[in-house]
């Protein structure tokens, strides 16, 4: 298994490499002027000299494969440039965006996997209870509902209305914003840190955990009937042991499929949910350069969106091995 | 700056006028109160309270509520949200009170010559909060970083009235020879290049404030940038507390150093929305303590809560392209004036603003001194059967290319973008919505064919009829505030007339009939003037916002 984790790694940097090449080229395809973002926007008309300063400084005049060429060796030496629009370095933004991303997704993640699988497995478990329909419902409602829209609820309910009616303050979230400080990476280190996570965290979550409920009911169903549970219980396992360590494990492949599949969203095109509550995300961060056609920025978060995006789904096909014993790493 | 909001002090007009000659008093009409009235606190306190907020910190969310600003250095800040940031920072020659006074900032006294073309300003002893002293050197330098070419600022063409600034514009000279600054006698002396009976209320414009040594090495674009998100240092009665967090909060505290009358609340958090609606919904949650009101939310948020909506000068309005080959110049008259018949004014006032605001007859709104009704001459008016016959008189509506209706995002305008958009579908014309980022929106219309007919708003700096007819529709302002790049030489004399008239009733006159020019080319579609649009918390005291939008931080403080 360590062999194949090596050699995903190994398969995964002309994967990066090839992404940010393409959307640097893209970038020459597409109208805009980096000089006038740079002069700062102004459009007015930029002096030659100025022009060509610029050009020189950032060096604009050389032709395009030497750019790209000098873009790489910069990356290398960790250098991703700077932002056209502010002029502050490209890893800067990186280093203040990417994090909160990447934990709003962790959060959102974990919402998903425990709501969604466990939802999904007790639906699956009493199939056609009341239960079970009640989940019926309200996934297919809440699949069809937009993120803003749940954003803005959520916000009209639990910031708005909590603090107007003078709801209990457990109970009291922000309307938005980025907590400051953070505790082993992912816990928020105040109070109000944890009331400006929540809201999105679940508005990010909220369709998926539908998603991954009704799938899981559905890939249980489909391995409860199978021939080896019949055997399982036919041995005289008790249920709770057919179900979990023999029925769950199998389901789950194609649910891990989907979690790791969607991570990638979370962390990278979280737009909606970024905007509606003032989060401090990669995903608008993204729109915004990719607007203003501010190069530098696009390219370097995007490529912490590919690494990390690859990163989990390794990560996810090696967790295949332990679920499916049957699923062995040749060398 | 003027766009989305713009906070320039103004100079109070009576204070020049009466040192020129004719005091007649001028007929200042009451702005007419719209429909509310109920500007003002709320008895019995409202559901925002402020508590739980910080005790020495005001938390903001109205200044800063539809994006992140584009500048808010003075030689770049041209919206009214970043200049608001300006404005408590640094201090000028002259500055406009929350009675549209202009009055002295830093300027004690100033006067004028018979002809208004040359202007004697005496400077009180003041400081940067480094400690460097403010000397009439300090403002010369600085307008001459406006002006240096490498900038391009979309300001400078507020400093070109005066004498040799057109060469350090063009790069010929790198000093402003009409302005002669003595660092002894303390005096500042301005030539002009055209009379400028208006010139005291101009320089309270935050582009006229001076600036630090430090700064003056900052000339080109990325330089500027780079100042910005640092430390900026200024003369006002705050200073910054640490860089500006991009789409986050700009963070200032009291000046200690500052030689005006402290400001009574010791620090100021102004928080960046991404859009009105969040900015809001902040408020509404009690974290903040100003908002400020998204459309359609009017009647309920000033029913509800402490606010302050009173009519200002500011006009709500489309620019529309006059180097368009379809919908520009002389040939397309017909059209332009189709599209401001076809609009439904009543209708988005109603709709948008719930009735708060006026709609338009003219650029110039009432309560500015000069103010004629109906100067559009009734091509403001809802008249879609009329419309639609211009259309066909026009005769290009089979092969027209969609008419883009340009807006920027977060500022709460989707709403009157649809209605115009409707409007004019109904008679005849192809329409296409073109939303924009809206920190870039107004560099961008300004550019050459950036603004098609695209939606602006303009805040007056100072209570005073040449500054929309010099900003808006000048041919010196293109590139800079005239976004339809209006281009006329019958309106360039004529307000070139108006300016230089000294009695105030013939000025008066002829701005009318530049204004009424304006119209005859139909080189705007005014749509309704602004209100405020603030709401603020139990806790705050003393919360003016003037009619040119700037909101007194100054004076404000905050009860228990």
């Amino acid at each position: 298994m360590l062999g194949y984790a090596i050699r995903r790694v190994a398969q995964a940097i002309p994967v990066v490499f090839l992404a940010i090449s393409l959307l640097f080229f893209l970038f020459y395809v597409l109208p805009g002027d980096p000089v006038t973002i740079i002069s700062g926007g102004t459009g007015r008309n930029i002096p030659e000299a100025t022009r060509q300063n610029i050009e020189e400084k950032y060096g604009f005049d050389d032709p395009i494969p030497v750019q790209f060429v000098n873009y790489w060796k910069g990356v290398l030496t960790g250098d991703l440039g700077t932002s056209y629009r502010t002029g502050t370095p490209v890893w800067e933004t990186v280093k203040q965006v990417a994090p909160n991303s990447i934990r709003l997704a962790l959060w959102a993640l974990m919402l998903e996997a425990v709501i969604g699988i466990g939802v999904g497995l007790v639906s699956s478990v009493k199939r056609y209870s009341f239960f079970d329909t009640l989940v019926t419902l309200t996934t297919t409602i809440a699949m069809a509902i937009p993120v803003f829209v749940t954003g803005y609820l959520l916000i009209y309910f639990f910031a708005i209305r909590s603090f107007q009616d003078g709801w209990p303050a457990w109970m009291r979230m922000r309307s938005g914003g980025t907590p400051d400080e953070w505790f082993l990476f992912i816990f928020p280190a105040s109070d109000d840190g944890w009331r400006k996570l929540i809201l999105p965290a679940i508005a990010l979550a909220f369709v998926q955990i539908a998603v991954i409920a009704r799938m899981m009911r559905a890939t249980m169903l489909e391995t409860i009937n199978t021939d080896y549970i019949r055997t399982a219980r036919a041995k005289g396992l008790t249920e709770r042991a057919v179900v979990f360590r023999h029925g769950l494990r199998n389901a789950l492949i194609p649910i891990v499929t989907l979690i790791g599949l969607d991570f990638g969203t979370l962390v990278g095109a979280a737009v909606l949910t970024e905007t509606v509550f003032s989060y401090n995300g990669m995903g608008s961060a993204i729109v915004k350069a990719a607007q203003l056609r501010d190069v530098p920025v696009v390219l370097g978060l995007t490529m912490v969106v590919v690494i990390v995006y690859l990163f989990v789904n390794l990560l996810i096909d090696l967790s295949y091995g332990m679920l499916d014993p049957r699923i062995r790493y040749e060398d | 700056m003027r766009r989305t909001t713009r906070g320039a002090k103004v100079a109070a007009l009576a204070f020049s006028l009466a040192l020129l000659a004719a005091a007649c008093g001028g007929s200042d009409e009451e702005p007419s109160s719209s429909s509310n009235g109920s500007t003002g606190k709320k008895e019995g306190g409202t559901a925002a309270t402020g508590e739980g907020l910080p005790e020495d910190t005001l938390v903001d969310y109205q200044t800063l509520s539809a994006d992140n600003p584009n500048h808010i250095d003075p030689a770049t800040a041209d919206t009214r949200q970043g200049s608001q940031v300006t404005e408590v920072l640094y201090d000028g020659l002259t500055q406009v009170n929350a009675d549209n006074e202009v009055v002295p900032a830093v300027a004690t006294e100033w006067s004028g010559n018979d002809d208004a073309t040359e202007w004697t300003f005496t400077l009180k002893e003041d400081e940067f909060s480094n400690g460097e002293p403010v000397l009439p050197s300090s403002f010369k330098k600085a307008w001459e970083r406006v002006l240096n070419p490498d900038l391009a600022s979309t300001l400078s063409y507020h400093l070109l009235v005066i004498t040799g600034a057109n060469d350090v514009a063009e790069g010929n000279a790198d000093e402003i020879t009409g302005v002669v600054a003595d660092d002894d006698a303390m005096t500042l002396t301005v030539s002009l290049d055209a009379p400028l009976s208006d010139f005291p209320a101009v320089v309270s414009h935050t582009v006229f404030s001076p600036m630090p040594e430090e700064a003056l090495s900052a000339t080109t674009g990325d330089e500027i940038n780079e100042w910005e998100r640092g430390l900026m240092i200024g003369n006002g009665p705050y200073k910054m507390s640490e860089p500006w967090k991009d789409d986050q909060y700009i963070k200032v505290e009291a000046n200690e150093n500052y030689t005006g009358d402290a400001p009574k609340i010791p620090k100021i958090d102004f928080m960046i929305s991404k859009e009105v609606e969040s900015a809001y919904a902040a408020f509404e949650s009690g974290e903040a303590d100003t908002g400020y009101i998204p459309p359609g939310a009017f009647a309920d948020a000033t029913s509800t809560y402490n606010n302050s909506t009173d009519p200002t000068f500011g006009l709500y309005y489309f620019g529309i392209s006059w180097e368009d080959d379809e919908l520009g110049g002389e040939d397309n008259l017909a059209v332009r004036q189709a599209i401001s018949l076809a609009i439904d004014r009543d209708r988005i006032n109603d709709q948008v603003y719930d009735g708060a605001r006026d709609a338009a007859t003219g650029v110039t709104p009432p309560g500015i001194p000069g103010y004629a009704e109906d100067l559009c001459g009734g091509y403001c008016e809802y008249d879609p059967d009329r419309a639609t016959d211009l259309v066909d008189d026009w005769g290009k509506a089979e092969t027209m290319r969609p008419i883009k209706l340009q807006f920027n995002l977060g500022g709460g305008h989707e709403d009157v973008v649809s209605i115009v958009a409707e409007n004019l579908e109904a008679v005849g014309l192809k329409v296409e919505q073109d939303p924009r980022d809206g920190e870039t929106y107004f560099d961008e219309m300004k550019k050459e064919g950036g603004c098609v007919m695209c939606r602006a708003g303009w805040i007056w700096d100072y209570p005073s009829y040449y500054n929309a007819m010099y900003a808006l529709f000048t041919s010196t302002s293109i590139d800079g505030d005239n976004l339809g790049r209006y281009n006329s030489s019958a309106y360039d004399e004529k307000a070139n007339a108006a300016a230089a008239e000294t009695d105030e009733d013939a000025r008066n006159e002829l701005w009318n009939e530049a204004e009424k020019q304006l119209f005859a080319d139909m080189a705007v579609i005014p749509i309704n003037w602004y209100t405020n649009q603030i709401v603020y918390s139990d806790r705050v005291e003393n919360l003016v916002a003037n009619g040119l939008q700037a909101v007194n931080y100054p004076e404000m403080s905050l009860a228990g």
